[in-house]
């Protein structure tokens, strides 16, 4: 049997087919009461997961090339729980120029955070997207953080950060961040590098990679 | 010494080993420098506090004065 039809009580019916090659499978229905809704009827997400893991090995950074940051989006965010290999390490984040050469020096960006307990920094002239805060590397301690960066590969554009953070003590303190930070040039930023600015980070930390459509 | 590069783990070459190292230094030094700017910044607001409550205003008179 190709079909099945089902005569609706009033009038017309619906009809469900196999496909001409059908193989072997089972389609189950949910045992609970409702509609189901066609392909159509289901929006694509807008929140895209692109890349993400639980570190298996430690590693001096976490890079994203071309190959996943695209000019697909305009507008990546990256949620990290990364614990560092050195205690009193800083997350920080770093862009290609657009020739792939990873940007290093301090007159490639500016960072501005203000830190639980009144610290308020602006410096136009930071060697990377700069946290302020530090992390410890104790058992349990770990830093959380969501980067949220935008016109990454825009050749006209800067590309721009907004980040929050809160770094976790094991005496169950925590120190919040909040942030923005711009890349110094405007320029098709060819690539992303998540690192700490002392030491590895270590196995076990994790992270998640979105794009999100415009 | 291994870097992850879009899901793989890659064994870092000697030069890139050196050259990480070599940031390192540098980072900790920005670091030490931003430490030492904050410092800084705390010190004279101390002082600053110290000087307006050596003129007679209470602390809420200075809190208020600095938006505290």
């Amino acid at each position: 049997m190709a079909s099945i039809k089902l005569t609706g009580d009033t009038s017309g019916e619906i009809t469900i087919s196999a496909p001409a090659v059908a193989g072997t499978n089972t389609l189950t229905l949910p045992a609970s009461t409702g509609t189901m809704a066609l392909t159509s009827d289901v929006s694509e997400p807008n929140f895209v997961r692109l890349a993400g893991e639980t570190l298996s090995s430690d590693v001096s950074s976490i890079a994203f090339s071309t190959s996943v940051i695209t000019t697909t989006y305009k507008t990546y965010v990256l949620y990290s729980r990364l614990q560092p290999k050195t205690d009193g390490a800083r997350v920080i984040l770093r862009v290609n120029d657009n020739t792939g050469s990873l940007l290093t020096t301090v007159s490639d960006y500016g960072s501005q955070v203000y830190r639980g307990s009144g610290v308020d920094f602006s410096d136009s002239t930071t060697s990377s997207v700069y946290p302020v805060s530090s992390s410890g590397n104790a058992t349990g301690e770990y830093a959380y953080y969501k980067h949220e960066f935008s016109e990454i590969r825009a050749s006209d554009k800067k590309t721009t950060f907004l980040f929050q953070g809160t770094n976790i003590s094991t005496a169950g303190n925590c120190a919040f961040l909040t942030g923005g930070a711009i890349a110094s040039v405007a320029e098709d930023n060819q690539g992303l590098t998540v690192l700490f600015d002392s030491g590895d980070i270590a196995s076990g930390s994790s992270y998640v990679l979105f794009g999100v459509k415009s | 010494m291994k870097k992850y590069v879009d899901g793989q783990y890659i064994e870092m070459t000697a030069e890139e080993v050196t050259a990480r190292e070599s940031q390192m230094t540098k980072d900790i030094e920005f670091t030490q420098s931003v430490e030492n700017k904050l410092a800084q910044k705390e010190t004279d607001k101390a002082n600053g506090r110290q000087k307006l409550k050596d003129l007679g205003l209470t602390d809420a008179e200075v809190n208020a004065l600095i938006g505290e």
